[in-house]
């Protein structure tokens, strides 16, 4: 080590207060401006990322917002629903693949994905363990979800009940975990994905009970030669098994059933822009493209961002400030320090350097811990994009 | 010189307009990975997948003989049906696994779609409520729409229109003739069935006949005896009513047909106390080793035969 460079250090270390404050003052300093445009950055990218990977949505005539945030991220919504049937006739039009997307219920706290094998294929999600769900009563569990229930293929997952209190609504529903996908780093890995019908399930469209014919008389309120009446109190199958499949059964027209919404992916740009104009025309449903819908969105965090960037700059020209003040005084108080190195010989620019080497010392440290914390904050933060 | 930079610039241009494909059908959802075959698990939907992209590209999924509405696919005949590039069903009411199966929706064809609204035939549908809320009801709907040669022409339009292009067959267009023709020969035999009936009732155990006695205009009088083949003893309601019938001489024709799997000790029964000869009419909507058209005009064929000497 030279000797001025040593001397720099010594005078650091015999100050350790002095320095561990500039040093945390300057880190702080850095820190904040530095993992706000880092979380920021990926924010951006990754919202616009998974936005670009989905051409269209189509859902009720509604808030946008809401329609793209729920089908992009599960995002909780009350959502006005989509019938079935305007599945069927889109896909009748041929210009896309339509996959049918249901997000109204939660399997502990989890958003239950209900949607088709074209969605798995659409998003490339792998089973690491097991097989996707393609049973009545089946589940896939994401990889974030399977960690943190520490379920595997055979388990059993409860979904939410909707109204704890309230008998005539369809009890929890106990699932079997069909597979566990692999970890794909976006929002699917917090999901459970079954298949569209389980939710008709959950949601008391479908169910399952003993043949009408053959229910206990007591339940009976009414029979016909046609038609049975039965109490409230039947208790419906609040399990899919081998035994009891074939008895679920959907109430009402089929083709009504409801869906969140429609992904549409275009066999083409043309026909996406047609399929896009034509839904909108028809005015009975909206078709919105993720991108422009985030690009709206991010345009407002981006302008607030622009503040807090300002915020930021005025942050660190404060700390620069203090901080020479700091050296500056500091080099008050050196003065005889200064006088010695004159005496003995050392060049007139020694002193400079000295003081200059400290602070080279103090930014450099401060530097390494604003990058390690802002590393640290990125790993460590909950991933806002998938709790978005 | 400026006429050659023309062309070559519209040729560009075009170029560019045909290579505007974001997500192409290769890039459909799966469509890399997956098998270019139509998937089928009925008899029907086997016929028409053959009769639109060839015998060689239709893959089987349910065993041969596995009765439609009891069958269900176990985790293997569910990966090959979501692997298929299209599946061909007939649909809920013919297939009820289809209710509490994930297939794909964008790859599956439905014949019964073919079906109009008004054409269904209703039997002894059974509602039921729970408590307070709305009714629904179970069964009551004949599925055998593929016996009336009518229905069955609208279904092989479909499924020509849904597979062919799916499968590289180039554009639907109409009925290929072998089939066309093979519907009419099952169209005349029924016809001819008919005429041979001369006004008389047919007697029949199941209501999957409904269709094609409705489309020759034959009369038809279902007894639905519950025989499942266990031993279990038939419906008695249904064997009084079979026996009130077979004594209305000239109203029938003197046979009792069995379109779902005929009981020899009550078909035995029938014929020394009832005078009822029983036939079997296969109406083909299992997997079998002959087609259902096939199937389904040999039927017609034997019966005619079975009520002539009358």
């Amino acid at each position: 080590m030279s000797g001025i460079l040593f001397l720099a250090w010594r005078h650091a270390a015999a100050h350790r207060a002095r320095t561990s404050i500039l040093i945390a003052c300057v880190a702080l300093a850095l820190w904040v401006p530095w993992t706000a445009g880092a979380l920021a950055g990926q924010y951006d990218r990754t919202l616009r990322a998974r936005a670009a990977q989905t051409p269209l949505i189509i859902g009720a005539p509604g808030n946008r917002y809401d329609l793209t945030l729920a089908a992009l991220y599960f995002r909780p919504s009350r959502l006005e629903t989509v019938p079935y049937q305007e599945l069927e006739r889109l896909q009748e039009g041929g210009k896309a693949t339509f996959v049918p997307l249901h997000m109204r219920f939660t399997a502990r706290g989890n958003p239950i994905v209900a949607t088709s094998i074209e969605y798995v294929e659409f998003r490339g999600l792998q089973p690491v363990a097991g097989r996707h769900a393609l049973r009545l009563g089946e589940v896939a569990l994401g990889a974030e979800v399977a960690e943190a229930l520490g379920l595997r293929p055979g388990d059993a997952l409860l979904s939410d009940p909707t109204e704890l209190y309230d008998i005539s609504r369809p009890p929890a529903l106990k699932m079997r975990v069909a597979g566990v996908y692999r970890a794909t780093g976006t929002p699917d890995d917090g999901a459970v994905f079954c298949d569209v019908r389980t939710a008709w399930v959950l949601e008391g469209i479908a169910h399952g009970h003993a043949p009408a014919e053959e229910i206990d008389e007591s339940l009976v309120l009414s029979r016909a030669e046609e038609s049975v009446a039965v109490s409230g109190a039947l208790m419906e199958y609040a399990e899919v098994t081998e035994e009891n499949e074939d008895t679920f059964h959907y109430h009402g027209d089929t083709a009504l059933l409801p869906l969140s919404a429609v992904l549409a992916i275009p066999a083409s740009r043309k026909d996406g822009t047609l399929l896009k104009s034509a839904v909108n025309a028809a005015g009975d449903l909206q078709a919105v493209t993720p991108t422009s819908v985030i690009d709206d969105l991010l345009g407002v965090v981006f302008r607030i961002k622009a503040f807090f960037d300002l915020v930021g700059g005025f942050l660190l020209g404060t700390t620069a400030l203090l901080v020479s003040v700091v050296f500056l005084l500091s080099s008050r108080l050196r003065t005889a320090e200064m006088r010695t190195l004159d005496r003995i010989g050392a060049p007139r620019r020694v002193g400079a350097g000295l003081i200059g080497l400290e602070a080279v010392l103090v930014l450099l440290v401060a530097g390494a811990l604003a990058g390690g914390a802002t590393a640290a904050t990125l790993r460590w933060l909950p991933d806002l994009v998938s709790t978005f | 010189m400026g006429t050659v930079r023309t062309l070559l610039l519209s040729t560009a241009i075009a170029l560019c307009g045909c290579s505007d494909r974001r997500a192409g059908s290769e890039g459909a959802p799966g469509t890399t990975a997956l098998r270019s075959v139509v998937a089928v698990t009925s008899g029907p939907a086997e016929l028409l997948a053959a009769a639109a992209v060839g015998p060689d590209r239709v893959e089987r999924v349910a065993p041969k003989g596995a009765p439609l509405d009891r069958w269900r696919p176990d985790d293997g005949a569910l990966d090959a049906l979501v692997s298929a590039r299209r599946v061909l069903v007939l649909g809920d009411e013919a297939e009820p696994w289809l209710q509490r199966a994930g297939l794909p929706p964008s790859r599956t064809a439905r014949l019964e779609a073919a079906v109009p609204e008004g054409r269904w035939i209703e039997v002894g549908s059974f509602t039921h409520t729970h408590g307070g809320g709305e009714s629904h009801t179970h069964g009551g709907v004949v599925a055998e729409t593929w016996t009336d040669p009518d229905l069955l022409r609208a279904m092989a339009l479909r499924s020509d229109e849904q597979l062919r292009g799916a499968l590289g067959g180039g554009e639907a267009a109409q009925l290929p003739a072998g089939l066309e023709g093979r519907i009419d020969a099952y169209a005349a035999e029924l016809k001819a069935l008919a005429a041979a009936l001369d006004g008389r009732a047919l007697i029949a155990t199941h209501h999957g006949m409904e269709y094609l006695c409705r489309w020759a205009g034959i009369r038809l009088e279902v007894t639905e005896l519950e025989l499942d083949g266990s031993g279990a003893p038939p419906n008695d309601a249904a064997v009084r009513e079979l026996a009130e019938l077979a004594g209305l001489e000239g109203v029938h024709a003197g046979v009792l047909v069995w379109p779902g799997r005929l009981d020899p000790t009550f078909a035995e029964m029938a014929r020394q106390e009832l005078g009822l000869r029983s036939v079997d009419f296969d109406l083909g909507g299992t997997l079998s080793d002959r087609d259902t058209l096939t199937r389904l005009t040999r039927s017609a064929v034997s019966l005619r035969a079975a009520i002539e000497p009358e």
